[in-house]
């Protein structure tokens, strides 16, 4: 579906606002929301563009606007809601519901079919040791702890080079 | 940067044995996939952007991608570079702007390549010209696989593929077909035709061209619009002059909207179909709408079969004649030509005489590829060269 107001974009949000009392809302691309909201209203209600012929109204959630941040790469909710873009995997886990319920407008299920990618186990291993640290990485750096980032960065650059070793093992 | 590019080699796709060529111009399949130890590329830092970039080279060398193909760093390119990959179908516009330490491995024969720290950390796209998904996904899946079993890519059992965008979460893939529809045009049924194939998840959108969306005018030195194009373009940056693309395969508008009566049939859903059924969805509705195509065109021959003959003649006078050519009229020619070519009105055309004229008619291709000055002028005077090379008698 086009955004309903530029018909250019395609819609990636309903925007819901409350005019006179009723609640309007139009399906629209990130951009003409951001100049929506440049107007703010203190709700707007966070769904999404759902094809018609699909059938009823898309799911909607109303939500306070929510100061929630991802604590690992630091997207906010808000954002999310608006260009149904998120900053790293951990945001699916953080705004579970909230992402299920734009997901829902847009796909035929919750539920992947298809391939899954078919990673070496010692080197899953390796990654997600890897995840772990960045992840820490990133608080202690939030937290200007610098002698902690520089031991983790260290830790990082050694897992780094076995993963590189490990790699070249399997070849 | 021309040699680089090999901005003179025709692509392999053009010249391929698929079916049905008039009507599909190319198969595009793109692929979204993420590291699992970093964030997105939008909410990296430098460091994070390169290691993420080195963890690529790497992987890419070891299942042998450089033997075939070439690494371009965005250190080492300009806009006019950016934007020849764009216009070659492989880079899509969000990589043309995109802040640095991002890049595209493009294959030697440019039918498919791999976008880093673009939307995604890395994004594959194989071409295949007509209608051709399977082949085009074959090579992706392939090359996928391959980077999976090195690089530990972000999934869930239960939401697959975890992708910048919501829109591709799932299979992460995009399977698209650009299709040039004269006749349904002209009957004005393109509205009708995206809505019955809408409820499969799959959509058709207008193909936008003429730089839409894309903003980086700043190495193009002209400020009057190119003479040719039609007023609403002149609006948009005046040196684009090209057709970009998106994930989706082409920067999509409103069927209304859609340039040289092109069009691109692109599926909508990634989560809760698998890759197999998203192909058939789309090689399905592909199939049928090129039908409706024919139809179409047979209901119009029959109205007034010298009215397309006419366009035709015309478009081909124009294209052997003309001294200065907009990208816009170029678009508009090139669709009357094909559509007469199709129907058997024009004489010693092919489809991929068509497509390639397509391709090098665009401004990087005219720049690199031709060697023409960047100005609107010197652009719109290479450009009715090409024309008139191409289609003498
Ligand atoms: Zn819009
Ligand atoms: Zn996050």
């Amino acid at each position: 579906m086009l955004c309903q107001r530029c018909h250019k974009n395609p819609a990636t949000v309903r925007y819901a606002e409350v005019v006179d009392g009723k609640s309007v809302h139009q399906d629209l691309c990130a951009e003409c929301l951001s100049r929506c909201k440049q107007d703010l209203s203190s709700v707007f209600t966070l769904g999404t563009a759902k094809p018609a012929v699909r059938g009823g109204p898309a799911p909607q959630r109303t939500v306070r606007r929510s100061r929630r941040v991802c604590p690992v790469c630091g997207t906010a909710l808000e954002r999310v809601a608006e260009t149904a873009e998120v900053g790293c995997s951990a945001c699916y886990t953080e705004f579970g519901q909230e992402i299920e319920s734009v997901l829902e407008g847009l796909h035929r299920t919750l539920r992947h079919q298809g391939k899954a990618p078919r990673l070496d186990n010692s080197i899953a291993r390796l990654c997600s040791d890897l995840q772990t640290k960045r992840v820490l990485l990133r608080s202690v750096l939030r937290a200007e702890d610098y002698e902690q980032a520089a031991r983790l960065r260290d830790e990082i650059r050694g897992l780094e080079s076995g993963l590189r070793l490990t790699e070249a093992g399997t070849d | 940067m021309a040699e680089e590019l090999q901005a003179g080699r025709v692509p392999d796709w053009v010249g391929g044995t698929a079916p049905d060529q008039w009507t599909a111009l190319v198969s595009h399949c793109t692929l979204a996939r993420n590291l699992s130890d970093f964030a997105f590329p939008s909410r990296c830092g430098e460091e994070e952007r390169h290691a993420i970039e080195a963890r690529a080279l790497d992987a890419f060398e070891r299942i042998n991608l450089f033997g075939s193909g070439r690494y371009h760093a965005s250190a080492h390119m300009d806009g006019l570079a950016w934007q020849f990959l764009g216009e070659r179908r492989i880079a899509s516009r969000e990589m043309l702007q995109g802040p640095p330490i991002r890049g595209v491995y493009l294959a030697d024969g440019q039918d498919f390549g791999i976008m880093v720290n673009g939307s995604d950390h890395i994004v594959l796209r194989a071409l295949a010209g007509g209608m051709a998904l399977r082949d085009a996904w074959t090579r992706a899946n392939t090359v996928d696989d391959g980077l999976a079993s090195l690089l530990g890519f972000a999934w869930q059992e239960r939401l697959g593929y975890l992708t910048s965008r919501l829109g591709m979460v799932g299979t992460g893939l995009r399977a698209s077909v650009l299709l040039h529809l004269p006749a349904i045009n002209l009957l004005g049924a393109v509205e009708d035709a995206a809505a019955r194939i809408r409820h499969r998840g799959v959509e058709l959108f207008g193909v936008a061209g003429a730089g839409y969306g894309a903003t980086d005018a700043s190495f193009w030195s002209g400020d009057a619009p190119p003479p040719g194009l039609p007023p609403e373009a002149a609006n948009e940056a005046p040196g684009l002059q090209c057709l970009l693309t998106d994930l989706e395969g082409a920067v999509c508008t409103a069927p209304k909207s859609a340039v040289g009566n092109l069009y691109l049939l692109v599926n909508q859903e990634t989560l809760g179909v698998s890759e197999e059924e998203i192909l058939f969805r789309v090689g399905h509705a592909a199939v049928e709408i090129s039908q409706e195509e024919e139809r179409s065109c047979a209901l119009l021959m029959k109205r007034g079969a010298l009215d397309i003959e006419d366009r035709a003649a015309r478009a081909m006078a124009v294209a052997r004649g003309a001294r200065l050519l907009g990208f816009g009229e170029a678009l508009e020619l090139l669709s009357a030509l094909r559509l007469g070519a199709a129907l058997g009105l024009a004489r010693g055309l092919s489809p991929h005489k068509l497509t390639e004229a397509l391709l090098s008619a665009q401004a990087s291709h005219l720049v690199l590829g031709r060697g023409a000055g960047s100005d609107p002028r010197s652009l719109a005077i290479e450009r009715a060269k090409l024309f008139r090379e191409t289609f003498s008698a």
